[in-house]
């Protein structure tokens, strides 16, 4: 065959693959009903009297999150989100300046309502939060409260009292029993390490749990717990934690409350290994209360929240108060305002203020 | 004579205010081949908070809710989902972000709509104005009241 015979056979060869492999019009429209959108955007306003801090107004797009959701069938799923975090950007050079990343990515199975099988990677189900963590769109206070949901110091370093993510399978369901809602959720993940989303090169696993229930549909009680070995300057010391969990809703009143205690092994710097049986322990706890104003759309809160890093050391507990309003322009346009009075125990740290705005949109 | 002519008055005024039992309720309808027939209120209530995501039968619950301005809208969410219409948008919000969710119910502009959309899916599930019922879907009596009965609690 001569080279122009060939090159024309391949042409219509190509052309005909496309033609085939573009779905039609109406396969395309099906594709896109099959694909759902949401998100959520919010711009901080923060200022804080903290030494070393002082007059530092400062504006933040803390987040921008997309949410995609593909119903591959009645039982399969996929879930991605990915977040854009302060405005996040880079230049030529490769330098960024904020975060983007993907806070969730799996693919779902819904054999019924008691269970769900998701594997991927996931924000951990602990606590009340973190499952929405960066959602501040559909709730009160422009910041979770520290004692759960922020860093602290262990000895290898600052971390969360569980991974905030986690790459593995997550098990969860909602059954009812004689009109009693129950949720559980049991996974098994990477755990903190090193690379905690591709290669676990520690071997150690992250695993955890939760269990709640609702005796009636105004409280909800419940309580996590979670377990893992943390790489890096940790050298694979073992943490483990455990919080116990409050909703209860009535007349316009909204009140959370969530306890966390958590264990660190101890480190040996100079040696790089955890040290056997040496444990630092951590308690925080928040009391957060809402107040719905009928249907103005005002809601005023108030945060009391406490940690203590070291239950073992003296002086070390952060107490703050926070007080706010919040604003619902829509059900998904919010403003709020507040002020939070942070008061260390060692009196060698000077007590400061954070004031606060927020623009919260859920879309 | 004025004594009949008032009377005339006050009935005209009372039948003209007075409705009907089934013209103020609320009808649960859900797809012909759905075999239930009844639901308690708190069965109701999950199935449409879709707390319940699935049928007895394991088919998906595919609840739908008519426009959130339409008065029988307001009335369903105050007393099945117990918020203003604000709140229950919010509520979607919330189980979609948390992933305990994949849409909210789908929303049916008119009547003839909900009608349409409910007689055409499998394990739907809707409400409309009892009076808008036609035979093209199933009613579902509510802890064994219909529309028609005093007892019936979505009014």
């Amino acid at each position: 065959m001569k080279y122009a015979t060939r090159f024309t056979t391949l042409c219509i060869a190509l052309v005909l693959a496309v033609l085939v492999s573009v779905p039609s019009l109406q396969a395309q429209d099906n594709l896109l009903s099959k694909l759902r959108t949401y998100g959520w955007f919010d711009l901080n306003v923060v200022s804080t009297t903290q030494q070393g801090q002082q007059n530092a107004v400062r504006f933040d797009q803390a987040h921008m999150n997309m949410i995609f959701i593909y119903e591959l069938s009645d039982n399969f799923l996929v879930f991605a989100e990915p977040e854009f975090e302060h405005g996040y950007s880079s230049n030529e050079d490769g330098i960024a300046q904020g975060k983007f990343y993907l806070q969730r990515a799996y693919v779902e199975y819904q054999q019924s309502d008691a269970l769900r099988i998701r594997a991927g990677k996931f924000l951990t189900p602990f606590g009340l939060w973190n499952i929405v963590v960066d959602a501040t769109a559909i709730r009160t206070g422009v910041f979770l409260p520290s004692s759960l949901h922020g860093t602290k110091p262990t000895p290898g370093g600052a971390q969360r009292g569980y991974a905030k993510f986690s790459t593995g399978f997550w098990l969860s369901g909602n059954p009812s029993f004689e009109g009693v809602q129950l949720e559980y959720d049991a996974y098994i993940a990477n755990g903190r390490g090193l690379d905690a989303h591709e290669f676990d090169r520690d071997g150690f696993k992250g695993y955890g749990g939760r269990l709640a229930i609702a005796p009636i549909p105004q409280i909800k009680v419940g309580s996590s717990f979670y377990s893992d070995n943390i790489g890096g300057n940790s050298f694979n010391a073992q943490y483990v934690s455990g919080a116990f969990e409050l909703t209860a809703k009535a007349a316009g009143f909204e009140l959370f409350g969530e306890l966390l205690l958590a264990n660190s092994q101890k480190v040996d710097a100079a040696k790089k290994e955890p040290v056997a049986g040496e444990f630092q322990r951590y308690m925080g706890y928040y009391a957060w209360l809402n107040y719905n104003i009928g249907e103005t759309g005002i809601t005023p809160y108030a945060i009391y929240n406490s940690y203590d890093p070291n239950l073992d050391g003296d002086n070390d507990i952060i107490t703050d108060i926070t007080v706010g309003l919040q604003y619902s322009i829509t059900p998904t346009i919010l403003v709020k305002a507040q002020a939070a009075f942070v008061t260390p125990q060692n009196s060698a740290i000077r007590p400061y203020n954070v004031f606060a705005g927020q623009l919260a949109v859920a879309f | 004579m004025k004594t009949f002519i008032l009377s005339c008055v006050v009935a005209v005024m009372v039948c003209g205010i007075a409705p009907t039992a089934s013209a103020q309720a609320i009808a649960i309808i859900v797809n012909k081949s759905s075999s239930v027939s009844n639901l308690s209120m708190a069965e109701l209530k999950t199935y449409f908070k879709l707390e319940s995501q699935f049928w007895k039968n394991s088919d998906r619950v595919n609840a739908a809710t008519l426009a959130y301005e339409k008065p029988e809208a307001t009335k369903f969410n105050s007393i099945v989902y117990e918020l203003p219409n604000d709140g229950v948008k919010k509520t979607w919000i919330q189980k979609i972000f948390r992933g305990q969710i994949k849409e909210a119910p789908k929303l049916q502009r008119t009547e003839e709509e909900m009608l349409k959309y409910v007689s055409a899916t499998t394990g739907a599930i809707g409400f409309i104005n009892a009076d808008k019922v036609d035979a093209s879907v199933k009613v579902v009596s509510i802890d064994g009241a219909t529309p028609k009965d005093g007892s019936y609690k979505l009014k």
